[in-house]
């Protein structure tokens, strides 16, 4: 009940922190959450994607979006699209729609366009690859990490964390220590209690601002992936750097504890805010 | 006036009885057919050749310091040089304060001193048994040529205004180059000029080399019996070939200018040589010169300027010369490196102290053989290593050089040239360019094509694909293929480079490339917008066809009638379409899973 608890809270934090088009839920227009199901019209949307003109390609290509995972059976249509190439506008439409359909197979699709030349092109395709997902998904997010793009590695740390891409810690460490702050945040949705440390460790040798958005998402890890252990040694380290920045990351991860983390955590939170120590002794 | 009359009706007649001229240097003088100077000659080839030392002399802050390269002690005098001093058969001389010194060559121990005037000597010669010297001040107004024994006395001494180049002295009688073409034949016993030589080149220097005698400055003319006919230019003559060198180096340079110690660089940038006599014609010792720049040393053949070896010296270099079988170089730190005539480093010597100015004299002297040395390939590797960015102008020559040897290694260090930022930017660009023109070294290159961006490594330099495209199609190395279809779909490959790629590919694809030349004309055939993209998706199209069979062929047909196909590639794909045969499949849609 406790597990189960914490990951829907888990889950709704996550979404709270990060980027909207990283989330499959924010991909997801409220169309398709819809009770009645959407009108396919397959037929018609293959021929327009096939052999319209722009305009027409572009409005189906709308309707698509607007429909979200209720139309992932065209799914394939856009993928064909994408195989067969268009200019730059259908093309970033096409990645934007592949992202609401977010349907796996796509990423097959989707994945040479992360490494287009077009900077737009190759970020839309980051995000829909964040929104489709799997194993293809996963391997051209980490290909993008090692890419030339600034903005697209960022893109690919953010969605590799929103992918649960345990595999690649260490290459986001890495893109951390190379000005690619996004990455911190999906090292601390991601990381084993050893990678968390190293992420903590990494405290006061580059810019706090690169690491403050991680720390809440780390110490709302659930217990069973991060001992309370660890994460009171956390709150002991920001609580050491008596800055006010780090009082306000404290601050924050106590106001919005959720109640499933332990009581020793909320404890812990309460002490450092106080300023005394929390992993050491009794006061 | 009256002097000068008679002097001339005496000469023009042939009555005198000897060919003294009435005063030395004089401007009044009329060729004598090269009479005069072949007496002297015949005169002099009966005299012992003069001694020679082999010997370095560095100028440091406040002392003269020498060391004889055959083995001996590191000797030291407290002076302040004015110029080069000058290594005189057994002597070293040089003008300090307004003295003129000499020192025992070997030993450092002081032999005479007389007074110079205020004036800088400008070169120095020894007989064997008595001393000659030229001095002069920087205006060249003025110059002064003193005979000094071997006790210190001076025996001539003659004021003129003609400016004296560097002189040389065998059997009692000097040889002072003047007015760039005359070599007067002075008698140092008493001043008399008694022989003139006119020769059809710039002459400033006299040299004694080994106990031969040679007249120039750009070229040698030995002093033997065709020295009579130098005045039409038939003497025996050798002349360093002409290559445009870093920096542009000068061997002596104007003899009658004193040597000044040069901080800056043309002391630094200069060529080393010696002339050798073999009893027939006059050549280069080794059959080869060096030239340097700063730290870079070159070795080159003395006839056809090819370069043999090189080197990059710890500091630079600021003298040198030539021995009988190498070279000896010696650096602004105090280290003499001497080198065979392979290039192989001999020995290393050091005198020890920081120097303004360096002299050598080596000509007989045998240099010892070094280990075999490295290939030129890469001791220019080895060379380029060395040097700092700053030595740009020996590099783009090393680099050049590469360019023209066939050995694979080239290859390997041309594609490392071409992704270092050791070099500049215009080097790496040189080197992009021979890199091109290879047509060895596959392995190389295709280990090089392996190579990607890659921001996690830190490998922030992409091959240079374009260049290596070109040459791996000029070799028809098939094995290129996958890897150059690899980089067309890097967004770190420059658009140049994919385009290169792409027309290497059409030539190198097979069918096992088509997975990655499909993804690239999809993602550009309507979104490439840059002269070098077009050209790519359209040598990409041709690539498609010619592997592609029917599927190819209809994905190309397909973007021809595509609307968002960008116009100018649609137009070309129209153009390739209608060269093939028609297709019954055009009018299908391309394959939904073309993987």
């Amino acid at each position: 009940m406790l597990r189960t608890l914490c990951s829907v809270f888990c889950v709704l934090f996550v979404a709270s922190v990060s980027p909207e088009a990283f989330s499959k839920e924010s991909a997801k227009p409220a169309v398709s959450r819809a009770d009645k199901p959407p009108k396919l019209e397959l037929k018609r949307w293959q021929q327009v994607l096939e052999t319209g003109a722009e305009a027409e390609t572009l409005q189906v290509l709308a309707e698509l979006k607007a429909l979200g995972t209720g139309a992932s059976p065209a799914a394939p249509l856009v993928d064909n699209l994408l195989r067969r190439g268009a200019n730059e506008r259908t093309l970033i439409s096409a990645l934007e729609t592949a992202a609401a359909l977010a349907a796996r197979p796509s990423s097959e699709a989707i994945a040479p366009y992360v490494a287009h030349r077009k900077p737009d092109i190759r970020s839309a395709a980051a995000r829909a690859l964040a929104a489709t997902g799997g194993p293809t998904a996963i391997g051209a997010l980490r290909g993008a990490l090692a890419g030339p793009d600034p903005a697209v590695r960022a893109l690919a740390a953010t969605g590799l964390g929103a992918l649960g891409a345990k595999d690649s810690v260490k290459e986001l460490f890495i893109v951390l220590e190379r000005d690619t702050p996004e990455a911190a945040i999906s090292i601390a949705k991601l990381c084993n209690p050893e990678q968390c440390d190293q992420l903590i460790a990494l405290v006061g040798k580059i810019r706090f601002e690169a690491l403050e958005e991680s720390f809440v998402p780390l110490l709302f890890r659930p217990p069973a992936e991060l001992p309370d252990a660890n994460k009171l040694r956390y709150v002991d380290r920001l609580r050491r750097l008596a800055t006010k920045r780090a009082a306000a990351v404290l601050n924050k991860a106590l106001t919005q504890l959720p109640k499933d983390q332990s009581q020793a955590l909320r404890t812990g939170l309460e002490v450092a805010l106080r300023e005394r120590p929390v992993t050491g002794d009794a006061p | 006036m009256m002097r000068r009359a008679v002097f001339s009706a005496v000469f023009l007649l042939g009555c005198a009885k000897t060919n003294t001229l009435p005063e030395p240097f004089t401007t009044q003088w009329l060729s004598d057919a090269g009479t005069s100077i072949a007496a002297i000659e015949a005169e002099v080839r009966q005299s012992p050749k003069p001694p020679s030392s082999n010997v370095v002399v560095g100028v440091g802050e406040a002392a003269v310091v020498g060391l004889p390269l055959a083995g001996g002690q590191r000797w030291s005098y407290s002076a302040v040089p004015d110029t080069q001093p000058s290594i005189a058969g057994e002597l070293v001389i040089f003008s300090s304060r307004g003295k003129l010194i000499a020192l025992n060559a070997t030993s450092g121990a002081p032999l005479w001193s007389v007074d110079s005037d205020g004036m800088w000597l400008k070169g120095a010669a020894d007989d064997g048994s008595t001393s000659v010297a030229t001095l002069g001040r920087t205006d060249g107004r003025k110059s002064v040529l003193l005979v000094v024994s071997r006790t210190g006395s001076v025996v001539t001494r003659i004021s003129t205004e003609i400016a004296l180049g560097r002189p040389a002295a065998r059997g009692g009688i000097a040889f002072v180059p003047w007015a760039g073409q005359y070599v007067s034949a002075i008698r140092m016993s008493n001043g008399e000029e008694d022989g003139r030589l006119l020769t059809r080149e710039l002459t400033s220097h006299a040299l004694n080399s080994a106990g031969e005698l040679f007249f120039g400055e750009k070229g040698m003319l030995h002093f033997d019996e065709h020295v009579r006919y130098a005045n039409t230019n038939q003497g025996q003559r050798a002349m360093l070939p002409s290559r445009i060198l870093p920096g542009q180096p000068r061997w002596l340079g104007p003899g009658a200018t004193p040597p000044v110690i040069d901080p800056g660089a043309p002391a630094r940038i200069r060529i080393y040589a010696e002339p050798v006599w073999d009893g027939k014609t006059t050549s280069f010792s080794s059959n080869e010169f060096v030239a340097t720049y700063f730290r870079t040393v070159l070795g080159f053949d003395a006839k056809t300027a090819e370069l043999r070896f090189t080197h990059a010296l710890d500091t630079a270099a600021i003298g040198g010369g030539a021995a009988s079988n190498g070279f000896v170089l010696c650096t602004e730190s105090g280290k003499i490196a001497t080198f065979d005539a392979r290039g192989a480093v001999s020995a290393q010597l050091d005198l020890a102290t920081p120097l303004r100015g360096c002299s050598v004299s080596a000509a007989t002297f045998k240099v010892a053989a070094g280990r075999d040395p490295k290939g030129l390939a890469e001791q220019i590797d080895q060379a380029l290593g060395e040097l700092d960015p700053e030595m740009a102008a020996a590099q783009a020559f090393l680099i050049s050089e590469l360019g023209r040897l066939e050995d694979p290694i080239v290859t390997k260090t041309l594609i490392q040239l071409a992704t270092t930022s050791r070099v500049g930017p215009d080097l790496r660009t040189r080197a992009r360019e021979l890199l091109a023109q290879r047509r060895s070294g596959a392995e190389y290159m295709l280990q090089a094509l392996e190579r990607r961006y890659d921001f996690l490594s830190g490998d922030l330099l992409p091959p240079p694909v374009g260049p290596l495209a070109d040459a791996l199609a000029a070799m028809k190395e098939s094995r290129a293929a996958p890897l150059l279809a690899k980089h067309l779909n890097d967004p770190s490959t420059s658009a140049a480079d994919v385009r290169r790629a792409a027309q290497a590919l059409t030539v190198l694809a097979s069918p096992a490339e088509l997975p990655s030349l499909r993804t690239f004309f999809a993602l550009y055939r309507a979104t490439a917008d840059e002269p070098d993209l077009i050209a790519s998706v359209i040598a990409i199209a041709r690539a498609l066809v010619r592997i592609g069979g029917d599927e190819g062929k209809t994905i190309v047909e397909r973007a021809a009638r595509d609307p968002l196909t960008q116009p100018e590639i649609a137009r070309e794909l129209g153009t390739l379409t209608a060269a093939v045969a028609p297709n019954a499949t055009a009018s299908r849609p391309v394959s939904a899973n073309p993987k």
